[in-house]
């Protein structure tokens, strides 16, 4: 009877000697992006789309709010194709644009003139905390004095926030 | 007086009010705060927001100061430095978190140091305040009754009726008024209960008149009802009544009883006869 319960104990021991605990944790995003001001294209001319103001336009203006200094990037594609529209059977030929609008620390200011730009990427080393707004415009112009066929369009500004 | 302060009515709730002021810097950068901030007592200052736009040469070196001057202090209750050096123009706007009494914050200022332009300048003060900061300011106040009482004690105004120069003299009044009418309204309210559960009751258990409830059976369910209620026959079943057996008292002998041969002999006569036969007709 002392031999059983001596087994059982040392059964019951081992068990316990082995748990796995879990360490849980949580992300929280340090990095969010908000379309303060949606872009409207304007249509100054029967074979163009623009959001310049000067064309009837409004240029879209994306706020970053960064939590954590020098941690991220902020990436914006402005358009280089419409997501929606009539049926075109024309080339477009996109330009576009991202600058630094309206900066919450002065020093913000200094990101313009360190962005990186390719294609239709432009990248902001996002070194201070605080909130920045950049402003997107973006144009369209259709084949050579071909107009544009009636209808709706849209196109996609991307503004990704992206750790370093 | 002290049962007055102390049925006063506590039914409001006081709620903080927040608000922002307009654009301080519009016409002027030096601004006087008394203008912008509302008067209430216990107000405090809970955040400025800022936007400007600076124009400069990149090189040039300039200074963005945003100021606020301590009342009851040397200095400055509230400095905001934004250094330019070496930076293009730019808008920039921004907010700031404090929180401090209102009473304290003295002259504002928005200047540029250096080189450059400042426009389209935006300065604006967000507030909170409780108006019931000071009960007695309002009788809605949560704390109304508390402070009119400590009030009047300290006043010696417990058991005298306040002065009509006295600044609540109204309130006191008012309260008066309010509980004479009060009370009115509870005894007529009594009355009128009263005499509503009597009607019902009447109005279940009367037959006359009520033919259309009797023949309609929901009606007759809910007479049924009412009437089975034990709290109305309680009255009935609780009743006690002494029981017993009524004796028999009175005991009658057997006796030869004689005619009475005066009345039989009146009575053979037509005339008495006739009379006691027309006398059922007058």
């Amino acid at each position: 009877m002392k031999q059983i319960t001596a087994i059982i104990f040392l059964l019951s021991t081992g068990t316990a000697m082995a748990v796995d605990s879990p360490i849980v944790g949580q992300v929280q995003p340090k990095c969010s992006v908000y379309t303060e001001t949606q872009g409207v294209y304007g249509h100054p001319l029967p074979n163009k789309l623009s959001t310049e103001t000067a064309d009837g336009g409004v240029a879209a203006s994306i706020r970053y709010d960064i939590a954590q200094a020098d941690y991220y990037k902020a990436r914006i594609t402005h358009p280089n194709s419409f997501s929606s529209s009539p049926t075109l059977t024309d080339a477009i030929a996109w330009t576009g644009s991202s600058v630094v609008g309206q900066v919450s620390v002065a020093g913000m200011s200094a990101y313009e003139a360190a962005k990186v730009t390719y294609n239709n990427v432009t990248e902001f080393d996002m070194t201070l905390a605080g909130s920045t707004w950049f402003t997107v415009k973006s144009s369209a112009s259709y084949g050579y004095t071909k107009s544009l066929p009636a209808g709706n369009y849209t196109a996609i500004i991307k503004a990704e926030c992206i750790a370093k | 007086m002290l049962l007055v302060a102390c049925c006063l009515p506590s039914y409001s709730l006081s709620e903080v009010v927040t608000g922002r002021t307009n654009n301080v810097a519009k016409d002027n950068f030096v601004w006087d705060m008394t203008k912008f901030l509302p008067p209430q007592a216990g107000l405090t200052v809970e955040g400025i927001f800022h936007q400007y736009t600076i124009t400069k040469e990149t090189q040039a070196n300039s200074t963005v100061s945003i100021t606020n001057k301590h009342l009851k202090a040397d200095g400055n209750i509230y400095e905001r430095h934004d250094n330019w050096n070496n930076l293009p123009s730019n808008t920039k706007i921004g907010y700031d978190t404090i929180s401090s009494l209102g009473v304290l914050w003295g002259q504002g200022k928005v200047e540029l140091a250096g080189d450059g332009k400042l426009s389209d300048v935006t300065i604006a003060y967000q507030y909170k305040f409780d108006p019931c900061f000071i009960p007695l300011s309002d009788p809605t106040c949560p704390n109304f009754k508390d402070a009119l009482y400590q009030y009047l004690l300290d006043n010696n105004l417990i058991n005298n009726e306040p002065s009509v120069d006295d600044p609540y003299y109204d309130e006191w009044v008012q309260y008066q008024l309010e509980n004479q009418q009060e009370k009115k309204e509870e005894e007529f309210a009594e009355v009128e209960e009263e005499e509503e559960e009597e009607l019902s009751i009447e109005t279940i258990l009367s037959v006359s008149g009520a033919a259309e409830k009797i023949a309609n059976a929901t009606q007759q369910l809910a007479m049924m009802q009412e009437m089975a209620g034990i709290k109305k026959l309680d009255g009935y079943y609780s009743a006690s009544i002494d029981g017993g057996v009524y004796e028999e008292t009175i005991v009658l002998e057997d006796k030869e009883i004689k005619d009475n041969l005066i009345a039989l002999k009146n009575l053979r006569q037509d005339k008495t006869h006739r009379i006691i036969v027309r006398s059922q007709y007058k």
